[in-house]
């Protein structure tokens, strides 16, 4: 597979803080990677050290393959766009002001992708508005067209749902999407909003303490949090067969237990599985929600 | 760096910052200069309004560029640069010189307006045309190092606030040290004996070789001197307001060694800096 961004036991230290201890990810392209953790986890400090803000105190990180202690980096970057934490624009600045700052600063012959951007976050009919003006909403899209003037097959956003009202949830995320499917551009998202992330998310990767205690696909984690029926029985082999014949989706997880992704008639399958000289030792229904996922993962104790 | 050049030139020169700073020294001085005309004052030459005038100026270099690169903190904007791949290096070499221009613009103004109006309305200035120059000379090289001053004290404090507030605190001290520093400088170790008389508080000693002369009290001499005079020669206000025609190589030498070093640890320190 082939890596945007990867991280290799990368360190941060402030003084005694240890805000990353060792984190290693992994973001793969055309992904949208959701970057979970609560508040203080390390998911900006992580972001600052991608962008070229801060420098890791141990540890490498490439993007492109490119590592961050080759110089060749400062191209790699041209490649990304990022808004971390607030929106970078200049508030005595409107909207397309904003816009054609990025532009000479990138160094374009001219402003031609100017009005394409405003209209892709929507804020064409702006005008004369300055940005000290707009609501958060307005600014964080205008953030995101700031970090997209330079074509960019990167995007890093840090928290960008933060204190949005729902209407302005949605327009981020809807902008979020486009930029994915429509541009191809692989985005990196922190955020302790899950719910919100899931229906963004391609892959996630949980941080906790300054290290990732997770990578996982979001087919993995629909796996994992998927409601299902745990079933605990004296052979497996013969529950697999009487599945196979009752068409129902199952997974066997050891020699005696098995989940499956349906609500089966139990007095059925229990006939089903006498017959066959197979008893039914336990029967659970298994509800995981992404929050208990997260929760189990992060809860408590060390995650190595 | 000409990206980042050319977009900060931009940024200045529509800046609202520069435009108040120009309309303040323009008002303060061009003003100042017609109403001493309507008053019919000949006492006054344009001389004294130019030296306030550029005093001024390194008042409103401090606000300006603190206002004018806080900003790039307070909004992030800093960061945009950054992230697309300007090295650490030219994103300060072009703010010290997007300041330098915006500052060398209040600088003209100051030097125009007075010239024009000075000569116009007041009858020309009293010092020759030598002095003006070494002035003209010596107030540049000054400015300069209060730009790459006021410039590494902006970017290195994250704050806008703090970094402002510690601009402009640093702008009145140097100009109260420039100012005490050269009257102090400038005391003659003697007095006409007939100028002056003796006190309770103060007493004029004779010369013993001339009795035509007292010893001036107020004169510094000695180590005190020698110290005075370090000062005089580091800070830049004051030699930007000294009286003199001479050129000597410490006035080229010293300003652009404070250039130089001032930059290179503005520098130094910007680059090991994390940014928020």
């Amino acid at each position: 597979m082939e890596y945007v961004l990867q991280t290799n036991q990368l360190c941060k230290y402030y003084r005694h803080f240890k805000a990353l201890n060792g984190l290693t990810m992994h973001v793969p392209r055309g992904a949208i990677y959701g970057f979970v953790g609560k508040n203080g986890a390390g998911k900006t400090t992580l972001i600052r050290l991608i962008c070229g803000l801060q420098e890791p105190t141990d540890g490498d990180l490439s993007l492109y393959g490119i590592s961050a202690h080759d110089k060749a980096i400062a191209k790699s970057r041209r490649r990304m766009g990022a808004v971390v934490e607030t929106p970078s624009i200049y508030l005595d600045m409107t909207a397309e002001e904003n816009l054609k700052q990025q532009y000479r600063i990138l160094g374009q012959p001219g402003f031609d992708g100017v009005s394409e951007l405003l209209h892709l976050v929507g804020l064409e009919n702006t005008g004369r508005k300055k940005a000290k003006h707009f609501s958060l909403g307005m600014r964080q899209r205008l953030g995101i067209a700031v970090a997209l003037c330079g074509n960019p097959d990167f995007l890093v956003l840090d928290e960008p749902i933060n204190g949005l009202d729902p209407q302005g949830i949605i327009e981020i995320r809807e902008l979020i999407l486009k930029l994915n499917r429509e541009r191809n551009i692989t985005v990196l998202i922190s955020s302790h909003i899950l719910d919100e992330l899931s229906r963004l998310a391609t892959h996630y990767g949980f941080i906790d303490s300054g290290r990732i205690v997770r990578e996982m696909s979001a087919e993995e984690l629909e796996n994992v949090c998927r409601k299902c029926v745990q079933v605990t029985v004296t052979d497996t082999k013969v529950l697999a067969n009487v599945l196979d014949e009752m068409r129902l989706e199952y997974k066997i997880l050891d020699e005696s237990r098995a989940e499956i992704y349906a609500k089966p008639n139990i007095t059925q399958l229990a006939l089903a599985l006498v017959k066959d000289g197979c008893e039914i030792l336990s029967v659970t229904e298994h509800d995981e929600s992404l929050e208990s996922f997260y929760i189990s993962l992060v809860g408590g104790g060390s995650h190595e | 760096m000409s990206k980042l050049l050319h977009a900060g030139f931009i940024r200045m020169f529509k800046s609202r910052t520069l435009l108040i700073c120009l309309a303040i020294l323009g008002f303060t001085n061009g003003i100042s200069l017609v109403i001493n005309y309507i008053q019919g004052s000949k006492t006054d030459l344009p001389d004294s309004f130019l030296l306030s005038g550029l005093i001024l100026v390194s008042i409103m270099a401090a606000v300006m560029v603190s206002s004018y690169l806080g900003a790039e903190h307070r909004f992030g904007t800093i960061r945009n640069k950054l992230i697309i791949g300007h090295s650490r290096g030219s994103v300060y070499a072009s703010s010290f010189l997007v300041c330098l221009a915006g500052v060398l613009t209040m600088f003209a103004l100051v030097w125009i307006l007075t010239i024009v109006l000075g000569n116009l309305l007041l009858g020309g200035f009293a010092q020759s045309n030598a002095v003006l120059c070494m002035l003209l000379l010596r107030s540049f090289l000054a400015i300069t190092v209060l730009t790459a001053l006021y410039t590494a004290l902006a970017l290195c404090i994250q704050s806008k606030s703090k970094g402002s507030v510690a601009a402009v605190i640093i702008a009145f001290v140097l100009m109260l040290t420039a100012v005490a520093v050269v009257q102090m400088l400038s005391e003659p170790a003697y007095l006409p004996a007939e100028s002056v008389v003796s006190t309770e508080e103060i007493q004029y000693e004779p010369v013993p070789d001339d009795p035509s002369l007292v010893i001036n009290p107020y004169y510094v001499g000695g180590t005190k001197r020698m110290v005075y005079q370090v000062i005089h020669d580091l800070c830049p206000v004051s030699q930007m307001i000294q009286e003199s025609d001479a050129l000597t190589g410490n006035m080229i030498l010293i300003p652009v060694a404070e250039i130089v070093i001032l930059l290179a640890a503005g520098m130094v320190i910007f680059k090991k800096r994390d940014l928020k």
